[in-house]
């Protein structure tokens, strides 16, 4: 598990793989397509985040390819780990209670200055 | 145009992957290239500016990229080496007198037994610096008080004769000598040895020559 919290590139990657092994490409595409194109990393971004969940072993290279008719076989498919999809779930939740945090202070009442 | 683009784009991708870990670059760059060009054919299809921007882009994302830091490889278990001693070493500062009187013990302990083991080895556990030292033995008499006796050549022979389990035997009787070179007298350290002693030792004198054939007893052969 990271000790530091993913990056939104990271989150989305994750959550696309969660689905199914997908190469570089097909992972950017997603994660433009689920931010609805908040968060459209470029190239070598994406490859650099994709670098770091390799090293960390929460995403690996996936023998699983799909079929011929569809398949790219220049390109590499990732899949995510169960370290990934631990993670994952820890970021969601972290994340889950900041936006929770933030909208109790909104709701709660401001103080008056006296 | 498009052409222009991406070849421009790709030159500059691939000269700031450069500056990216070499790692990352034999990893990945061939698939960022695809995808450049692949960006920038996307953008063609709307048009010369829209190719154009996803050129400008791609290259700015090389250059931002750059800022990303290297991945660390994920954190193991907590080992030994890490987490035990690191609190060991706390636990010790802590300790003030009593780390110290434990330390002291310890190295006591150890010390007294290195320097017997020390001994030991060399008493009893190092063999001999001799070829087949293993084989040697020594046989000797003891007077019934326990002392060393001395041991007679019949008896000697006596020994050999009756003792078909020794290969070969030889007698060693270290003795003292004084003798006067040029002059000065000298006391060295020698012993008397029946003939067979450096073939039973397996050695050969550093200088010189060992024993002629000659009979055990009676006067030497002439040289």
């Amino acid at each position: 598990m990271p000790d530091r919290p993913l990056s939104p590139v990271a989150v989305l990657a994750l959550s696309s793989l969660a689905e199914s092994p997908r190469h570089g490409y097909a992972i950017k595409k997603a994660v433009a397509l689920r931010s609805r194109g908040d968060v459209r990393p470029g190239a070598t971004s994406l490859y650099r985040t994709l670098w770091q969940l390799l090293e960390e072993g929460l995403i690996a290279e996936s023998g699983d390819r799909p079929a011929a008719a569809v398949d790219d076989e220049r390109r590499r498919y990732f899949r995510i780990t169960p370290a990934g999809r631990r993670a994952l779930a820890s970021e969601l939740a972290r994340l889950e209670r900041l936006i929770e945090a933030a909208r109790a202070t909104r709701r709660a009442p401001q103080r008056s200055r006296a | 145009m498009t052409r222009l683009v991406t070849a421009a784009a790709l030159a500059a991708v691939r000269l700031l992957l450069f500056l990216h870990p070499s790692a990352f670059r034999r990893a990945f760059a061939r698939e960022i290239l695809d995808d450049v060009r692949r960006d920038i054919a996307e953008g063609a299809g709307r048009g010369a500016v829209h190719a154009g921007a996803a050129g400008v882009r791609a290259i700015l994302d090389a250059a931002s990229a750059l800022k990303d830091r290297r991945p660390r490889r994920q954190r193991r278990v907590p080992s030994f080496w890490t987490d035990d001693l690191r609190i060991a070493s706390r636990y010790a500062r802590a300790g003030g007198t009593t780390t110290a009187v434990i330390g002291g013990t310890l190295a006591l302990a150890i010390a007294a037994a290195v320097a017997i083991f020390a001994v030991a080895e060399a008493a009893w556990l190092r063999p001999l610096p001799y070829p087949d030292g293993d084989r040697l033995v020594r046989v000797e008499e003891r007077t019934d008080r326990g002392g060393r006796a001395g041991v007679s050549v019949p008896a000697f022979d006596a020994w050999v004769r009756e003792l078909p389990s020794l290969a070969a035997a030889a007698f060693y009787e270290p003795r003292d000598a004084t003798v006067v070179i040029r002059g000065e007298a000298d006391r060295l350290a020698g012993a008397t040895v029946s003939r067979e002693l450096f073939d039973v030792l397996g050695v050969r004198p550093a200088i010189g020559r060992t024993f002629t054939p000659a009979p055990r007893f009676g006067p030497p052969a002439k040289s």
